[in-house]
């Protein structure tokens, strides 16, 4: 593959800009492909809706 | 310039990784939170520019000013990495004691362990708020960054602490509860009991006078 050095290294990384429930189906089901982190092989992390939820049930509840 | 920036990136780094082994560690949904780890990334690849100017891999024009903007992009980035890694640890640490105490009575729990509302409970109102604000603002460009980030990290791991001490009253909490429904149980047979005399002495009041 031939590419510009130049123009690599100063694009962005294609990060994903939001974690959803679609990024973690597709985690799971390419689990097989990579080694690391058990949790995210299983699919045991937040998506960032699920994380904004519970962010805000959390801080709306009382502390007692 | 140039040194401190990379000292401070490096610095910076260190402390987000440690922060963020210490939050997989202590979560108790056992769920990872990811947004760090790409802004972690992102951190990476402006170093990595800097170090591809450094090896020759790659001529830019004005290479000093190049190199500075992307370690303060780095900076910016594990500094965002922190904050989402904090609000993280703080929320766990405000579910953790809203979930072990909420059965309890404000009268039990100010009897038993009189050190949360006088002190933990404010600083994790205090804490999860700050967190919140600075979050929500990236302020980068604050110079006292690394200090704020001491300071955070610090004040979790010591919440914690006293948190997981305070767990460890538990059982006092039961007994003070049980004893406080005991109470309330007995005081509530003695307004039935002196009812009822009421209502026998008016009854036999009436008869006598009848």
């Amino acid at each position: 593959m031939r590419f510009n050095v130049k123009e690599i290294i100063d694009a962005s990384l294609p990060l994903p800009k939001k974690v959803t429930q679609k990024s973690r189906e597709h985690t799971i089901k390419e689990s097989h492909r990579f080694r690391g982190s058990v949790r995210i092989a299983c699919g045991k992390f937040y998506t960032d809706d699920e994380f904004e939820a519970r962010r805000k049930k959390i801080l709306s509840t009382p502390l007692p | 310039m140039r040194k401190d920036l990379e000292y401070k990136a490096t610095k910076l780094y260190i402390r987000v990784k440690a922060m963020y082994i210490y939050a997989e560690e202590t979560t108790p949904q056992f769920q990872d939170f990811l947004q760090p780890v790409f802004e972690i990334n992102r951190g990476f690849d402006h170093l990595n520019r800097v170090r591809a100017v450094d090896l020759g891999i790659t001529v830019v024009d004005k290479s000093e000013e190049y190199v500075v903007d992307n370690l303060n992009k780095a900076i910016g980035h594990f500094y965002r990495a922190f904050f989402d890694i904090v609000d993280w640890l703080s929320m766990d640490l405000r579910a953790s004691v809203t979930e072990e105490f909420e059965n309890f009575s404000y009268t039990c729990i100010g009897k038993v362990m009189p050190e949360y509302y006088k002190e933990i409970r404010p600083e994790i109102e205090e804490v999860s708020k700050k967190i919140a604000e600075i979050r929500a603002t990236k302020d980068v460009g604050n110079p006292g960054t690394i200090a704020l980030m001491e300071k955070y990290s610090d004040l979790l791991e010591e919440l914690r602490a006293k948190i997981v001490k305070l767990v460890k009253k538990k059982p006092g909490l039961i007994d003070c509860e049980e004893r406080l429904r005991k109470g309330q149980r007995n005081s509530r047979m003695w307004q039935i009991l002196i009812a009822l005399v009421c209502v026998a002495v008016g009854a036999a009041l009436t008869a006598i006078l009848s």
